[in-house]
């Protein structure tokens, strides 16, 4: 890490430049000529206290999506115009070459934020896609400032919740990815296995029962819930009901369930679906095992009937950051789900 | 939990319709070409290529959360094996190219292992296997759906899927697409000449649909041969330089650094023309010359890849011997270690194996110049080879253009005015790279060649899928644009077998090399028009 002081907007950019150029420049070092691995420019906005954490991310990331990095704060101990800027790069044998990466750590005072997408605009490397994070305890005026910039937003609702995400995306026409959607996969395919063999019970859904721990500060039913409505046509009347795609009611159910270990606060424990095909009623469930939580208990009853154990996974963040930049063909279904989620939660 | 059931039906619960329209729920997942729930069979389970690339690519896909939530492995093999997911775990461990093993995804994955052992020349393995199928059918959630791997010698494959026909372990493909599916994975080499490709694709369409069998080649699941396609149809800069007004040659080498390894009485029947060149090295040439497919189909990718193949010339009679080398490796030095010669290892084995030839004409080495009878490639030559025990561990191709029209530079400090040229490193350190002239900053003109180089290990890590991997999962998907079609298979062996013959009809010369040299110097009489092979 080199610092290299704090000053006005440009002069920081300058600065930053300067540094860069020195770096790459390899002849004015006398050192191996470098190569640098670009696969995108990565902007991660997060709260001050976060900044290791990020970095950490930033490096883990790195390792397999290897590009210009970025990490921004505002922090609230600068003069308003004042920016703090901090470059700093990674290298390393590839066969006979050297090859690095770079990262960008800017400091913004309350004011200079407003410019911080004139800032990136500046330093990104051109020719590769820029994906915008907004990170745990992200200021969501500099996440705004900085969304003319992105090519890609990622968001966690968990954090930021459904309401707030909506709302971000009504502001840019970027695609936005959810780590929370991305952590529910295996509720969604799991729930879309009931369907695989009885499509059109998706239609005749009249019971929708979703069990989670409380505690956390954002519902995680909400998504589920988006992601139920508007993938199968339903109309939301309120948080207890819903119209179905044939007309009839949709009895909407939440339970709340005390965290116990290993499970935390705001995770899915159930889902439950009742539905008809064929004239014969068809009970859906789908829950943690008491004797494992890791483990779910999927079965069908009535009009179809199976049950089968399935382990649900770990899945570590690095490689939800990585389906959120790489995933993109689940775009346009999420943004449909978490219009339809912040239009239950606002009821 | 209590669920409730409604007294009586709501308007939605009309009858279905007889057109089923795609679930709602699937769509836009990443999964929705995932494959369904499915048990993967593997005969031959108890071999080298189970425990060491199987098995593990398997424990990738589950670690990467690819396999599918109802999943079941069953292994396959004469021998007992009272700890097969124990034993399978410890070569997970070894051979895995993720480490440490991840416990936790380990031992989801080992739920669903079990073993059936058997001779599949008798009728009861394959009762004993159904048995276990139905068994996994209902503890996993398989459905029904079943992917053989034959990891066995050509031999054992027809008997297998006639067995598994017989037990009724595969059924006709249907058109329902909530059908449950069979299909069978056959390794290479598929038949050892024409004849034997042809009875065995006919015995196999005998049990089996085309769209149920999948040849597998594992070159083509390696990132960087897939990436052929997409470097050449996925950018607009390269195609128009992709032929004979701009390539004045094109070069394939597949060398390897190892010997025969201790398979010298497989080695002796196949050699490296049947080992390497008529998959391997075929099916790059046909990525690297074939016209553009309408689309990413099995059918359209593999049609214009068969094109290739037909446009090839025939090396017939005694032309063989002009436009083809053959050759062994004699003693030398491979990364500074004294390796003996192949006849050497050859007769330290007759002691124990006194059946093995005393005339070997057994070939570790083979260079070829091929001709494309086409608009795009004609006068264009594509050399080829492989061999073994060769200086270094490389597959690559190497497109050379032409030569510039005028030597602007010719008399430049630096300049050597070479072609550019653009190499497709195929392994190790996969990659692409461009070279071509420069000027050296500073006053006056000065001309250095440089590389622009791009490398997956650089910009995506260096843990890229295995091969295995990517095809076993398409195998699963059904999708089978990675895999060799019967035809295809007939047209590489169509190709092969007159060289191959005229080689024993005429006497070709096994030329020798010495181990870790770059082949024997005869080969560089097959280079026309001043080319030289490239040692990279």
């Amino acid at each position: 890490m080199t610092p290299t002081g704090s000053g006005a907007v440009s002069e920081a950019v300058s600065r930053v430049e300067a540094e860069l150029n020195a770096f790459w420049s390899a002849a004015s070092q006398g050192s191996e000529p470098k190569a640098r691995a670009s696969t995108m420019n990565f902007v991660v906005v997060g709260a001050p206290t976060e900044k290791d954490a990020l970095r950490d991310e930033i490096e883990t990331l790195s390792a397999t999506r290897a590009g210009r990095a970025f990490l921004m704060t505002i922090d609230a101990h600068l003069p308003p115009w004042d920016v703090d800027s901090d470059v700093s790069a990674v290298c390393h044998k590839e066969g006979e070459s050297v090859v690095c990466y770079d990262r960008i750590e800017l400091d913004f005072g309350a004011m200079a934020a407003q410019r911080a997408a004139s800032v990136v605009g500046a330093l990104v490397l051109s020719e590769v896609p820029t994906i915008l994070e907004a990170g745990a305890g992200a200021p969501v005026s500099l996440v705004e400032a900085l969304m003319s910039r992105a090519d890609r937003l990622i968001v966690d609702s968990a954090d930021l919740g459904v309401r707030k995400v909506s709302e971000l995306g009504r502001k840019t026409t970027a695609p936005i990815a959810d780590r929370a959607f991305v952590r529910t996969f295996s509720w969604r395919d799991m729930v879309a296995r009931f369907f695989d063999d009885a499509v059109m019970a998706t239609r005749a859904v009249t019971r929708i029962r979703i069990a989670r721990t409380s505690g956390w500060k954002q519902d995680p039913a909400a998504l589920l819930l988006g992601w139920l409505a508007s993938r199968l046509g339903m109309k939301i009347e309120s948080k207890e009901s819903a119209i179905n795609a044939n007309g009839d009611k949709v009895t909407i159910e939440l339970v709340s369930e005390d965290p116990k270990e290993p499970l935390g606060p705001g995770e899915i424990t159930g889902i439950h679906l009742s539905t008809w095909i064929d004239g014969v009623a068809l009970e859906l469930s789908c829950s943690r095992m008491d004797e494992d939580l890791h483990t779910v208990c999927w079965k069908r009853e009535g009009a179809r009937v199976g049950a089968h154990h399935h382990a649900l996974g770990f899945r570590e963040e690095s490689w939800v950051l990585l389906k959120c930049i790489d995933a993109t063909e689940g775009d346009g279904i999420y943004r449909e789900a978490v219009l339809a989620a912040a239009d239950w939660s606002g009821r | 939990m209590s669920t409730e059931t409604a007294a009586s039906a709501p308007s939605g619960a009309a009858p279905i319709n007889s057109t089923i329209p795609p679930n709602p729920l699937r769509e836009g997942m990443p999964e929705e070409t995932a494959p369904r729930p499915a048990a993967i069979i593997i005969f031959g389970a108890s071999g080298d290529l189970t425990r060491r690339k199987l098995v593990p690519a398997i424990y990738n896909l589950a670690l990467s959360r690819l396999l599918p939530q109802g999943f079941a492995l069953v292994g396959v093999a004469r021998r007992p094996k009272p700890e097969f997911a124990a034993e399978m775990r410890e070569n997970v461990a070894k051979y895995s190219r993720r480490k440490p093993l991840n416990d936790a995804a380990w031992n989801e994955l080992a739920a669903g292992i079990s073993y059936v052992q058997g001779d599949h020349n008798d009728p009861t393995t394959f009762t004993k296997l159904k048995e276990e199928l139905e068994r996994v059918d209902k503890t996993r959630g398989t459905a029904g759906n079943r992917l053989f791997y034959l990891s066995v010698g050509p031999d054992e494959v027809a008997k297998i899927v006639r067995g598994l026909k017989e037990s009724g372990l595969v059924v006709a493909p249907s058109d329902d697409p909530e059908a449950s599916y069979q299909r069978v994975i056959v390794e290479k080499p598929f038949g050892t000449n024409l004849a034997t490709a042809k009875a065995l694709n006919r015995e196999l369409l005998t049990y089996l649909d085309e769209s149920q069998i999948f040849r597998i080649d594992h070159y083509l699941g390696k990132e960087t041969v897939q990436n052929l396609l997409v470097f050449r149809f996925g950018n607009t800069i390269f195609e128009p330089l992709w032929s004979r007004q701009h390539v004045d040659h094109v070069q394939i080498t597949v060398a390897e650094e190892i010997g025969i390894e201790g398979r010298i009485d497989f080695y002796e029947k196949i050699g490296i023309t049947r080992d390497i060149v008529q998959n391997h090295a075929l099916q790059i040439l046909t990525l690297v010359a074939m016209e553009p497919p309408s689309s990413w189909d099995a059918n359209a990718v593999r049609d214009e890849k068969v094109k290739v193949l037909r446009t090839l010339r025939p090396i017939r009679g005694k032309e063989v011997l002009e436009r083809t080398v053959r050759g062994r490796y004699a003693a030398g030095t491979v990364r500074g270690d004294k390796v003996p010669g192949y006849l050497d290892e050859l007769e330290a084995l007759r002691a124990e194996k006194p059946e093995l030839s005393k005339d070997s004409k057994t070939e570790t080495y083979v260079g070829m110049r091929l001709e494309l009878e086409s608009w795009r490639w004609g006068g264009v030559p594509f050399y080829l080879r492989a061999g073994k025990r060769l200086a270094k561990r490389v597959a690559e191709v190497a497109i050379h253009f032409k030569s510039l029209p005028h030597g602007l530079f010719k008399d430049t400090l630096g300049a050597t005015n070479e072609p550019n040229s653009l190499v497709i490193r195929i392994q190790p350190d996969e990659g692409i790279s461009l070279r071509f002239a420069t000027k050296v900053p500073g006053q006056g003109i000065a001309v250095r060649e440089v590389a622009m180089d791009f490398r997956y290990g650089a910009e995506f890590g260096a843990s890229t899928p295995e091969a295995y991997e990517r095809l076993i999962l398409d195998a699963m998907r059904g999708e089978a644009t990675l895999f060799t079609r019967a035809d295809e298979v007939e047209a590489q062996w169509g190709f092969i077998d007159p060289i191959l013959a005229a080689w024993e009809k005429y006497e070709a010369p096994v030329a020798n090399y010495p181990a870790g040299s770059w082949g024997p110097t005869e080969a560089d009489g097959l280079l026309v028009g001043g080319d030289t092979w490239r040692k990279p």
